[in-house]
């Protein structure tokens, strides 16, 4: 059995909203392996979000302990987090998050740029690097408002693997493309976690792409469920 | 680690995308700049034109005044006995002259005008170092005679005569007719506001000018020293002079050093005054960018909320907004400093003006400074943003 790269341990987070206690997430267990590739399903309102938060290190819990690639994230403090983000996890955003005038190899920089790499060429030739590798040889100085969304998706994507992360945290990366691009980029997160062995985590409250994955985690109102 | 050089670009490429926000928002700094370096070079430049116009008459010399001059009591106190008194001191006194002023009416032909008319014998000429630039100066046959002779400032006879020369000329001072004899170089320094020009003056012999004012009395005796140094020595020894046949309220003695730290420590309130006010129209400069900077992080969050998820520190996203704000407040005390220098050219052609070191450095530094107080607000409100919120912000 491969080793663990995400452990969650009694994790529960509770919002204060007006006075009132909203529990987002009630007593979570979770134990997700290297190379594994898991889809956190549920509806919205289920606490997937929050979840989500917790594994990018966005946020801490307020009880229990999550461990990211040996990383004790439940008491670190902001400087910490930033790094965890930065090191341990690749985000891939619903609506892409793209810095619009920016060309597409610069947005792939930035995570380099806050892990401290100070050559400019070695970022530039590993941003390229990184780009061929998603198909976008040909794109590396238009940008964002000059691709489509599958080609805007692959550049995030490109961006969430150019620190070589041990998670890629995908929030429902196919909600906005239309149903073939959104298979493309379903297919090449299957050919990372196949190719090359990557932890991909997908959140999505879409129970046909849930299935797609090698396991699924149900959310129900702030707990693990085994069905709906 | 922060990668420095990157995030000057952020910025750089963020004030560029909104040229005329970051123009505008400059221009507060700039104008805020540029008169403080003015204002102040205005005030310096007054104080220098004043040490100036004192040591051209001469910085070695003491007055004695009648009356007191801290309380402002005066009388006519001071006569020839004083002048004789004052001479016999010897060392380190070097020469004496009793003098007259008025201001009264001039006249040449239909011209009438107001000016001050001065009266010295020979020594209080040369001690004020006058030269003539037509005719002569006067001299002790004019005084022994009581001559009805005058020497004038160029500026008397540019007014009164034009481009004609004055030497030769009968003036009327008051009601009696003055051969002008001769008209001294111009000791220079400007008009228009400020104090009578020396170039102004019209100058008698002193006893023509007792019998014309009809007076026995001095309005000052002017004391040479043979040097700067014994200057208090002098005043010293003049001071046990007069007291023994004077009361202690009935003269005054005064250095020109006495009178001009005076002036200058006027002119130096006046100056920070001025700079002050200035620097009034620098913080709203410094407002301005404090605002702009708040909409600037309003209008990014979703990109600081990126940044953050992307492994930016709160010290990063602080560092990148504070540059931003410093590049604009750096860059618009530069531009002030250029506008404050061809300004102070512009005005020094009118009025004098003196671009110091010292006011530009300060303009400069307090620009920066307030670049980074201003800045750190709003860039200290972008680093505390939640990256979950941040994300969401539409």
């Amino acid at each position: 059995m491969s080793s663990s790269i995400l452990k969650a341990t009694n994790v529960s987070k509770i919002y204060e909203l007006e006075g009132v206690e909203v529990k987002a997430l009630i007593n979570i267990n979770l134990d997700i392996k290297q190379g594994e590739f898991v889809a956190i399903v549920g509806p919205s309102g289920s606490g997937k979000s929050t979840l989500m938060h917790l594994i990018g290190a966005l946020d801490t819990p307020t009880t229990g302990k999550i461990i990211i690639d040996g990383e004790n994230i439940s008491k670190a403090n902001e400087k910490e987090l930033a790094k965890i983000r930065n090191q341990k996890v690749g985000f891939v955003f619903q609506q892409f998050n793209l810095l619009s005038k920016t060309p597409a190899w610069q947005n792939v920089e930035i995570p380099l740029i806050y892990s401290g790499m100070t050559s400019r060429t070695k970022r530039e030739n590993l941003c390229k690097q990184m780009l061929e590798k998603v198909g976008l040889a040909d794109k590396l100085y238009n940008h964002p408002n000059q691709l489509s969304g599958g080609q805007q998706q692959r550049v995030a994507i490109a961006r969430a693997l150019i620190n070589n992360p041990a998670i890629i945290l995908a929030d429902e990366p196919t909600g906005a493309l239309d149903s073939k691009t959104g298979k493309e980029i379903l297919q090449m997160f299957k050919d990372l976690n196949k190719k090359e062995g990557r932890t991909i985590i997908m959140v999505t409250h879409d129970l046909d792409l849930a299935e797609q994955a090698q396991r699924q985690i149900k959310i129900k109102d702030g707990e693990v469920v085994d069905h709906f | 680690m922060i990668v420095f050089l990157e995030i000057f670009e952020t910025a750089f490429i963020s004030l560029l995308r909104n040229k005329l926000r970051s123009i505008l928002t400059m221009l507060g700094i700039i104008i805020g700049v540029a008169s403080v370096i003015l204002l102040i070079s205005i005030g310096s430049g007054l104080q220098s034109y004043v040490t100036n116009q004192f040591e051209n008459l001469g910085s070695n010399l003491i007055y004695v005044m009648p009356g007191d001059m801290e309380s402002g009591y005066t009388l006519q106190s001071l006569k020839k006995r004083d002048v004789t008194l004052i001479k016999r001191i010897g060392f380190p006194v070097k020469d004496v002259s009793p003098s007259i002023s008025a201001v009264t009416t001039v006249k040449y032909k239909g011209i009438e005008k107001k000016y001050e008319v001065s009266a010295f014998d020979e020594a209080g000429i040369k001690m004020m170092n006058f030269k003539p630039a037509e005719g002569r100066l006067l001299n002790n046959e004019d005084v022994s005679k009581n001559a009805r002779v005058a020497l004038i400032g160029p500026k008397v006879e540019e007014a009164l005569f034009g481009k004609l020369s004055a030497v030769g000329k009968s003036i009327m001072i008051q009601s009696s007719e003055y051969k002008v004899v001769g008209v001294f170089e111009s000791k220079g320094g400007g008009s228009g506001g400020i104090g009578r020009s020396v170039d102004e003056q019209v100058m008698i012999p002193i006893t023509t000018a007792q019998k014309q004012f009809n007076q026995d009395t001095y309005n000052a005796i002017s004391v040479q020293i043979t040097s700067k140094d014994e200057i208090e020595n002098a005043k010293k020894k003049i001071e046990k002079a007069m007291l023994k046949i004077h009361k202690k309220d009935e003269f005054s003695i005064m250095g020109m050093e006495d009178l001009l730290k005076t002036i200058n420590s006027i002119l130096s309130v006046i100056t920070a005054g001025l700079g002050g006010i200035a620097a009034i129209s620098l913080l709203v400069g410094g407002i301005g960018i404090m605002n702009i900077m708040y909409v600037t992080v309003t209008e990014r969050t979703k990109e600081i909320g990126l940044r953050k998820a992307l492994g930016a520190r709160p010290s990063d996203i602080l560092i990148q907004f504070l540059i931003e704000s410093v590049v604009v407040s750096v860059i618009g005390g530069s531009i002030g400093i250029i506008f404050a220098m061809l300004g102070s050219m512009i005005i020094s052609q009118f009025f004098t003006s003196e671009v110091t070191l010292s006011s530009i450095l300060l303009a400069f530094g307090f620009s920066s400074f307030i670049g980074v107080i201003f800045g750190v607000f709003p860039a200290y409100k972008a680093a505390k943003l939640d990256p979950i919120t941040a994300l969401r912000y539409e």
